[in-house]
């Protein structure tokens, strides 16, 4: 298992690198600038900004630059012509490099301040999801062609089918305008972040159920279960353990990326309740050409899933030991 | 360069900058309700019943052994720990206003935006400031200036003043910030700015190195003399503007760029920056050593960026925010806010002032069949402006053929040509196209957005109906269409244009060949030599009659640009609200804004 484990982690850098490259080079392909403006900047002036963050070197060398470790810039290492007052620098030397819009914040600042809003909006989420999900899955599966599967399975169907553009405006007007229970918008207390959770949890909620429902069924026909209830078992025992424990894997495999889009911030979400999370700042990022901070907030998004997808890995031989990481 | 590992040890905690006198959160936030604001409260009783609901259902699934009780807390301590920034007990103002966007910098040299300028415009204060109605000069750190003769020198006498940490401001630090804004290496955008002073349009392209053959001088600690290049009636204007104010010499030498992040930054304006989170709001505070402070009645401003602009009016309905312009007014609920149905929810005051901004067509006069000033005239011509303002942006707009909006001091602008499709077709056929036979393949080109998609879907049905021809429409993506527009790959193109001083020239030197902001091929020697002569005339009738005569031949002779109609602001506030500015260039001036704390305004409106 720590072999398995080992090996993975291993594998992270060469992914990354491959995510890295294909990020860098495709945001430069797109036509415009981080400095452009509605307003025209005399074209030396233009160099001269460019100059100052390298944009005017050849491509492969701003690559190589944004890489590290070495700074190839004038006061780099002297290894690269250069004079040697800051030799290092770069992602292999942990500094993700500055964001052009926002030009007295460095992308690992930004990241750094807007990636916990994310990760905890996104846990709550999560925590509404299961806790919303899980239940519903198996009240549907065990009351299979009643009532209770009908409502569960059609909630999940709606809640699916509802994007969350359109469930906020909803949830707002009637807990905000309606109710008065909650804050419209904004961040900073426990009240503002139930909307914005329950408007991205009840997506991942509604699949949740779904999934479950039908793994369960596929678990409960099984022999096993057949078993456990002819040895006398009580029911909710046979549920529980034989046959969620058994249903759990495809909702496994779907939790870990998910959980990695959940935590890493969802630009809808943010916007509607001006979550100051990392969805926006991604996606402001893009639309401004900031380079770097596209870059940066790729590689958290591409880390978390790696990660995840490690731990549902590992978590498949917990949960069946049939199950071993190869 | 900064180390991950510093940034990331930091960042479960909050890592935005947060003023010491604000108390972290001891996990039993007070429900506090401040003037109907939103509500915060307690964490700690949504943890706690969280780590009930989890534990019972555990409880459920069977008797938890020690394992699974260990894995539980685990999980629970995880989610508390990333739960926890969310948890901090906010600082309130008196009222807050919608500010936009996030603010790039707060460094006058490095930013450009318009919610960058409202904030830094809080803080700082320049040699001049306006008057938040008429935007006349009115004295800042200077309390007295003299003009010389030839109307080119300028003196300045500054009051004695200080920055925040108590170190006195002097004519250096005026110095050093523009300096540092012509300063090549700084790549300040909006270093154009200054460019009336004399020498510092080529110190700022690197063709002069010399920084006292720049027309500014330091006479004393207490005086600064500035020597333009020519007359330059709105200089006055210009040192009020955000990119002209001081900068702390003694900070910004010491830490470089460094000096304006939120934990270093030092300011000399009506109030101080207490706290700023990024993309959620900015915390300013009354300056106790503001030379004015006595006439700064509010305590403290909450200053709300925010992206949307449908939750930017649900704020206002909700009373988290007391002030918005047109950010917090969503296009669909415009005739609402218009017809005062908003009031209905909760009493809100609208206003609505016509300002320096055009929105305008430009035209790419390289390529046929633009290049012939005949059929520009006949697009513009066919133009009913009315059916645009009245069912597309129905804010109020003012439709025009004229380039330079009403409401500037001493200028009469041209009478454009106004809608007059008789003879558009005349002008049409001339040009050898007769009812719109042979006419080639038009695009119309916009950024992507709703507004412009319904404006330019009228303009094609106008153009069709009164001229017999077939634009295509092609929306791009912001920075896509710019690119395109600043390399002139287009035929037609949306525009816009906001004033940047209550002066004309501010929408006619666009147009001069070859500049940055023409981007329509448009090159007229006459035009050109207009514009010079009126950058040099001193008289101010004489001048105003020079840039009539340009104006003019921009937009009744030769049309590179067709305009469709002025700006207009809305700010829609709480009744309460007092001090909020009303000038053509919608420049607000948080230092006079305040809030009325008897509230029989609310119960009037009831």
């Amino acid at each position: 298992m720590s072999a398995f484990v080992l090996r993975r982690l291993l594998q992270l850098p060469g992914v990354l690198l491959v995510i890295v490259v294909t990020t860098f080079f495709l945001m430069r392909i797109i036509p415009g600038g981080p400095f452009a403006a509605e307003k025209s900047v005399e074209p030396e002036i233009q160099r001269l900004i460019e100059a100052k963050y390298h944009l005017d070197w050849p491509l492969s060398k701003q690559f190589l630059q944004y890489l590290g470790p070495f700074n190839l810039a004038a006061d780099g290492h002297p290894w690269f012509g250069g004079s040697g007052a800051d030799p290092w620098g770069g992602l292999l030397a942990g500094d993700l490099g500055v964001s052009f819009r926002y030009r007295t914040q460095s992308v690992t600042e930004i990241i750094g301040h807007s990636f916990p809003v994310s990760a905890a909006l996104g846990s709550l989420a999560l925590a509404i999801a299961l806790a919303i999900g899980v239940p519903a899955g198996i009240i549907a599966a065990v009351g299979r062609g009643t009532v209770r599967d009908w409502s569960a399975m059609a909630l999940a169907m709606v809640g699916i089918c509802i994007p969350n553009f359109v469930l906020a405006p909803l949830l707002i007007l009637l807990f905000v305008f309606r109710l008065g229970w909650l804050p419209v918008a904004g961040w900073g207390s426990p009240a503002h972040m139930i909307l914005p959770a329950v408007v991205l949890g009840l997506p991942y909620a509604a699949y949740l159920a779904r999934l479950l429902r039908g793994s369960m069924l596929e678990a409960i026909s099984q022999d096993y279960v057949r078993t456990a209830r002819a040895k006398g078992l009580a029911e909710y025992r046979v549920v529980l353990k034989h046959v969620l424990r058994n249903a759990l894997l495809p909702v496994l495999s779907f939790l870990g990326p998910a959980t990695a889009g959940i935590l890493s911030g969802s630009v809808v979400v943010e916007r509607i309740f001006n979550v100051p999370g990392m969805g926006t700042w991604f996606v402001q990022g893009a639309l401004n050409r900031d380079y770097l901070l596209v870059i940066g907030a790729v590689l958290v998004y591409a880390i978390l899933l790696t990660l995840l997808n490690l731990i549902v890995d590992i978590l498949y031989g917990l949960v069946d030991p049939r199950i071993q990481p190869q | 360069m900064q180390p991950a590992a510093k940034i990331a040890s930091r960042s479960l905690s909050r890592i935005v900058f947060t003023s010491p006198r604000i108390r972290p959160c001891s996990h039993l936030c007070v429900a506090k309700s401040l003037k109907g604001n939103q509500p915060s409260c307690g964490l700690s009783a949504l943890i706690s019943k969280q780590a009930r609901t989890r534990g019972s259902k555990a409880n459920a699934r069977q008797a938890p052994s020690a394992g699974r009780s260990r894995s539980r807390r685990f999980l629970l301590g995880l989610f508390i720990a990333f739960t926890l920034p969310a948890c901090e007990q906010y600082e309130r103002g008196d009222f807050a206003v919608v500010l936009g966007t996030e603010p790039q910098s707060l460094d006058p040299a490095l930013t450009t935006g318009v919610p960058d300028g409202r904030v830094i415009r809080a803080l700082f204060e320049g040699l001049t400031t306006s008057d938040p109605h008429t935007l006349e000069p009115l004295p800042g750190v200077a309390e007295s200036w003299e003009i010389s003769a030839d109307r080119r020198v300028y003196t300045f006498h500054l009051r004695p003043t200080q920055w925040s940490d108590g170190t006195p401001l002097t004519a250096t630090d005026f110095d050093l910030a523009w300096e540092r804004v012509l300063r090549p290496e700084t790549g300040a955008e909006y270093g154009y700015m200054l460019w009336y002073i004399k020498g510092a349009r080529a110190y700022q392209k690197g063709e002069l190195k010399d920084w006292s053959a720049v027309g500014t001088e330091v006479v004393d600690p207490h005086t600064f003399r500035v020597t333009l290049e020519s007359p330059t009636p709105f200089f006055l204007q210009i040192t009020s503007f955000f990119t002209a104010c001081p900068v702390p010499a003694h900070t910004v030498r010491a830490l470089g760029d460094a000096w304006s992040r939120p934990e270093s930054i030092v300011t000399n304006g009506p109030f101080l920056l207490a706290e700023w989170r990024h993309r959620e709001r900015i915390l300013i505070k009354r300056s106790p050593v503001y030379w004015d402070h006595a006439a700064v009645r509010a305590r403290a401003i909450e200053l709300l960026t925010v992206e949307s602009i449908q939750t930017n009016f649900n704020m206002l309905l909700t009373g988290a925010a007391q002030w918005t312009d047109k950010n917090g007014i969503p296009p669909a609920f415009i005739g609402d806010v218009l017809r005062g149905e908003a009031s209905r929810i909760r009493p809100l005051k609208l206003d609505r002032r016509p300002t320096l901004g055009t929105y305008f067509i430009r035209c790419n006069t390289t390529r046929p069949p633009l290049d012939d000033r005949r059929v520009r005239l006949a697009l513009g011509l066919a133009i009913d402006r009315e059916a645009i303002t009245r069912y597309v942006t129905r804010g109020g707009e003012l439709p025009t053929s004229v380039l330079v909006p009403a409401g500037i001091a001493g200028y009469r602008g041209p009478t454009g040509l106004g809608h007059d499709p008789e003879r558009a077709r005349r002008l049409l056929s001339e040009a050898g196209y007769p009812g719109g036979k042979g006419f080639p393949r038009l695009v119309y080109l916009f950024n992507t957005s709703e507004s412009h998609r319904g404006i330019a879907e009228v303009l094609q049905a106008q153009w069709k109906r009164e001229l017999g021809i077939d634009i295509e429409l092609e929306n791009q993506e912001f920075q896509v269409y710019l690119d395109n527009q600043k390399n002139l790959r287009y035929q037609l193109s949306r525009s816009s244009w906001i004033g940047d001083y209550p002066d004309p020239n501010t929408f006619l030197d666009l147009w001069v060949s070859g500049g940055g902001n023409n981007r329509t091929g448009f090159a007229d020697a006459h035009y050109d030599s207009l514009i010079a002569l009126a950058a040099r005339q001193a008289d101010p009738g004489q001048r105003m009659e020079t840039l009539r005569a340009a104006e003019e031949l921009i937009v009744v002779e030769q049309m590179p640009v067709i305009p469709l109609y002025h700006y207009v602001a809305l700010h829609l506030y709480d009744p309460r609200l007092r001090g909020v500015h009303d000038n053509v260039l919608d420049k607000m001036m948080l230092k006079y804004y305040y809030l009325e704390e008897d509230g029989t305004e609310m119960g009037s409106s009831q």
